[in-house]
């Protein structure tokens, strides 16, 4: 019972961490990374990258 | 030939000017923080004409507290007070021996102080640079403007911007005085923010802010804004 139990937390936590994308920016709005968790960090590709957009602003 | 003249005599004019500008004794330690003690280091970029730096006397401006001056580059230290015990003006001195015989060095001179609690301010500290040539003629070049206009023949004192004290990551702070030269304040920082408006010392993000739809190039700042800053 127990290993069932481990087995279920284990699916949970890599459901929990997987990252398809579409989580990135909901409303197409630039935000601070901590708006966007499910995103990793990339060199800027043409405009500046969440880590240098202050928390609560929001550019479109 | 008295054109010719005035011409050589013209071009002396530009060539000394252009060397005294280049002798800049300045703050080379960046901005200092508002009401902490902290180390300020005066560069010496240049001696006087081809002579070396003997003597460079720093005049403290008024509410700049706790002052230790260090060795530094030059072996002896003296201060001055005024009759309540506030020092008043700072002078290293080289020894006779250690006096270079052409202006080949540069030199760093540092000094422990605390900044008035006035962030988003500049303070100016008048520096008299004395410089000895090899045949020990002493000549003093006296770094004492503030504020001067464009083209003007007084040479300006080492400026040091004073900021909030700030930590790795994002600051939020509210801008107490009107800023116009952001690269003085803010030149070691990695962007500014009011509003949605941006400013990067950097090249790079200083493009990329251009390139970001919805932001725009931040140039100075009015007394009041709420601004975010990222070291």
């Amino acid at each position: 019972m127990a290993r069932v139990l481990c087995a279920c937390a284990l699916v949970l936590v890599l459901v929990a961490c997987g990252d398809d994308g579409s989580n990135a920016q909901p409303s197409g709005a630039l935000t601070a990374c901590m708006e966007r968790p499910g995103e990793l960090p990339r060199p800027p590709a043409g405009k500046l990258p969440c880590e240098l957009i202050p928390p609560g602003l929001s550019l479109k | 030939m008295k054109r010719i003249n005035l011409i050589l005599g013209l071009a002396g004019i530009i060539l000394f000017v252009g060397t005294n500008a280049q002798a800049h004794v300045s703050i080379a330690s960046g901005p200092a923080f508002a009401n902490v003690t902290q180390e300020v280091t005066f560069g010496v970029g240049h001696g006087c004409q081809g002579a070396d730096t003997y003597r460079v006397q720093v005049e403290i401006p008024a509410g700049v507290s706790s002052i230790r001056p260090e060795t530094s580059d030059f072996g002896q230290v003296d201060i001055e007070t005024d009759a309540g015990g506030t020092v008043v003006a700072v002078t290293w001195t080289k020894a006779d021996d250690a006096v270079l015989d052409a202006d080949t060095q540069y030199y760093k001179l540092l000094l422990r102080m605390k900044a008035p609690d006035q962030p988003f301010s500049t303070l100016y500290f008048p520096v008299h640079q004395t410089c000895r040539a090899a045949d020990g003629s002493e000549t003093t070049v006296d770094w004492v403007g503030i504020d001067e206009p464009e083209g003007s023949m007084v040479e300006p004192a080492a400026k040091l911007f004073v900021l909030p004290q700030h930590f790795p990551g994002w600051n939020k702070f509210t801008v107490a005085n009107a800023v116009d030269d952001l690269k003085g304040f803010f030149g070691d920082a990695q962007i500014v923010w009011a509003g949605n408006k941006a400013y990067s010392s950097n090249p790079t993000t200083k493009d990329l802010i251009a390139a970001t739809s919805g932001a725009s190039a931040l140039t100075s700042l009015a007394a009041g804004d709420e601004i975010w800053v990222r070291y």
